[in-house]
């Protein structure tokens, strides 16, 4: 039976399209500003989460935040832009804390959501075991 | 009457090269622009997505062929196979289409199969291809057959279906600010299918057309692109996935899971066919809500600064 497409012909056009977005930077990843660019993606009003604590990962690629009620929200890389997704108790799956040699530590949010479940941020010992508190103690 | 269907050339398969060089064309031109307007992995995304729905239209493509032939026997008017028939049916298929569309935002089930047109945080034309792999399964193809009873042509039907596919594709991009403002009154545009793909409060939910932006007007979901306030792309929870995969079912998954925990066979029903974002006991946020909650927030920031002027 003949296809009613030449499978070439669109297979050779992605090719072609990924090459062009490969050669001209499209592997980029965004980072965040720091603390006031987390804040303004989380007061934007579609997500209407106004922050009253926020911690940056040193890596840049991800954010927890805090607002007035202990509730949670995480901004996020996705690629060349940034996310934001707020934490409801019950999606929490696992908290770890794994300190680091430099001082640092590494607090891993595990959640039950089926894209991105895992959120991951390095700060300072004190802080991570601070949000990590935070986050198992967050309201319903 | 069948036969006619063979002599109709597939408007979205003899589109496919103009696709790719558009779409090149329009990398470049970002570039140059120094705005750069593609991510690989997302446009990786998008275009796997168009292939596979490619592949899923073939095989639904004889259950629509025969759905629309075995309405088209009862059919109440016998439209002859003419221009002036095609003439009609670029506006009846557009009303339709607006119709299909906007049941695809405001009732959940329907918006499982098409959100993942709407979850790349970009804006360009691999969004455009960034289509369904589930709407089939939700019967979504059945809303085309009233024009089969009514009298269009199957094949006919069929083949402008095919165009208004075509004519959406190029008004996916970021490049092409406003055309001339007779154009931007009648038809679909960049500007106003950009608000459509924004997440911004007085955005959601406008702007559904396919070709004609009259509809829009006409049922009163228009809003226009205000320049003061740039469109942010994406769905209101982003996904941070480029997985095919996780695109395509992840509101099936959560439909799942509220459906697990319906209390009662009205929940079920509320996840099913209320609009996205619906809770039992209207503690869901909506887009009404969210755009309602930015109404106020206007209306309350316009109260503080006519206060301040007073003073």
């Amino acid at each position: 039976m003949a296809l009613p497409l030449d499978p070439t012909v669109p297979l050779a056009g992605i090719a072609m399209i990924l090459l062009l977005v490969w050669l001209t930077g499209g592997n980029r990843c965004a980072l965040l500003a720091g603390r006031d660019d987390a804040a303004a993606l989380l007061a934007a009003p579609e997500t209407g989460f106004l922050a009253t604590d926020i911690a940056v990962s040193r890596t840049g690629d991800c954010a927890i935040a805090r607002d007035g009620q202990g509730h949670l929200a995480m901004v996020f890389t996705s690629g060349a832009k940034l996310a934001v997704r707020k934490l409801q108790r019950g999606d929490i799956a696992t908290v770890t804390l794994t300190p680091q040699d430099d001082g640092s530590a590494m607090l891993a949010i595990r959640t039950q959501a089926f894209t991105h479940p895992d959120f991951v941020l390095r700060l300072d010992q004190a802080a991570a075991e601070d949000w990590r508190r935070r986050v198992t103690e967050m309201p319903a | 009457m069948s036969d006619l269907a063979f002599t109709l050339p597939d408007p979205v398969i003899l589109a496919i090269p103009a696709f790719v060089g558009l779409a090149a064309l329009e990398i470049l031109v970002a570039r140059l622009r120094r705005h750069p307007a593609y991510e690989l992995r997302d446009t990786a995304a998008s275009l796997t997505m168009g292939l596979v729905n490619l592949v899923q239209a073939v095989l639904f493509s004889g259950l629509i062929w025969w759905s629309l032939q075995a309405t088209h026997q009862w059919r109440l008017f016998d439209l002859p196979f003419t221009i002036w028939t095609w003439v009609a049916l670029l506006f009846a298929e557009d009303l339709v289409y607006y119709w299909f569309h906007r049941l695809s935002h405001e009732h959940r089930i329907w918006w499982a199969a098409h959100v993942n047109h709407h979850s790349s945080q970009h804006y360009n034309l691999s969004t455009a291809l960034r289509q369904h792999w589930t709407g089939n399964l939700v019967f979504t193809w059945a809303l085309w057959l009233p024009l089969a009873l009514v009298g269009f042509p199957p094949a006919l039907i069929v083949f402008q279906k095919g165009i208004s596919l075509v004519y959406q594709f190029w008004i996916h991009t970021e490049q092409i600010r406003r055309l001339p403002r007779w154009f931007e009154a009648v038809f679909n545009t960049p500007s106003h299918h950009r608000v459509h793909h924004a997440t911004n409060p007085r955005y959601l939910d406008r702007n559904y057309a396919g070709i004609f932006i009259i509809w829009d007007k006409l049922f009163g979901s228009f809003a226009p692109e205000d320049d003061a306030e740039p469109c942010r792309y994406g769905i209101v929870k982003n996904l941070g996935s480029f997985n095919p995969l996780r695109i395509a079912f992840h509101e099936w998954v959560e439909i799942g899971r509220d459906l697990r925990r319906a209390a009662s066979l009205k929940e079920a029903l509320g996840y099913l066919f209320g609009p996205p974002g619906w809770q039992p006991g209207g503690s869901g946020v909506t887009s009404d809500v969210l755009r309602a909650r930015w109404q106020a927030d206007q209306a309350a920031v316009k109260t503080t600064a006519e206060k301040t002027a007073a003073e």
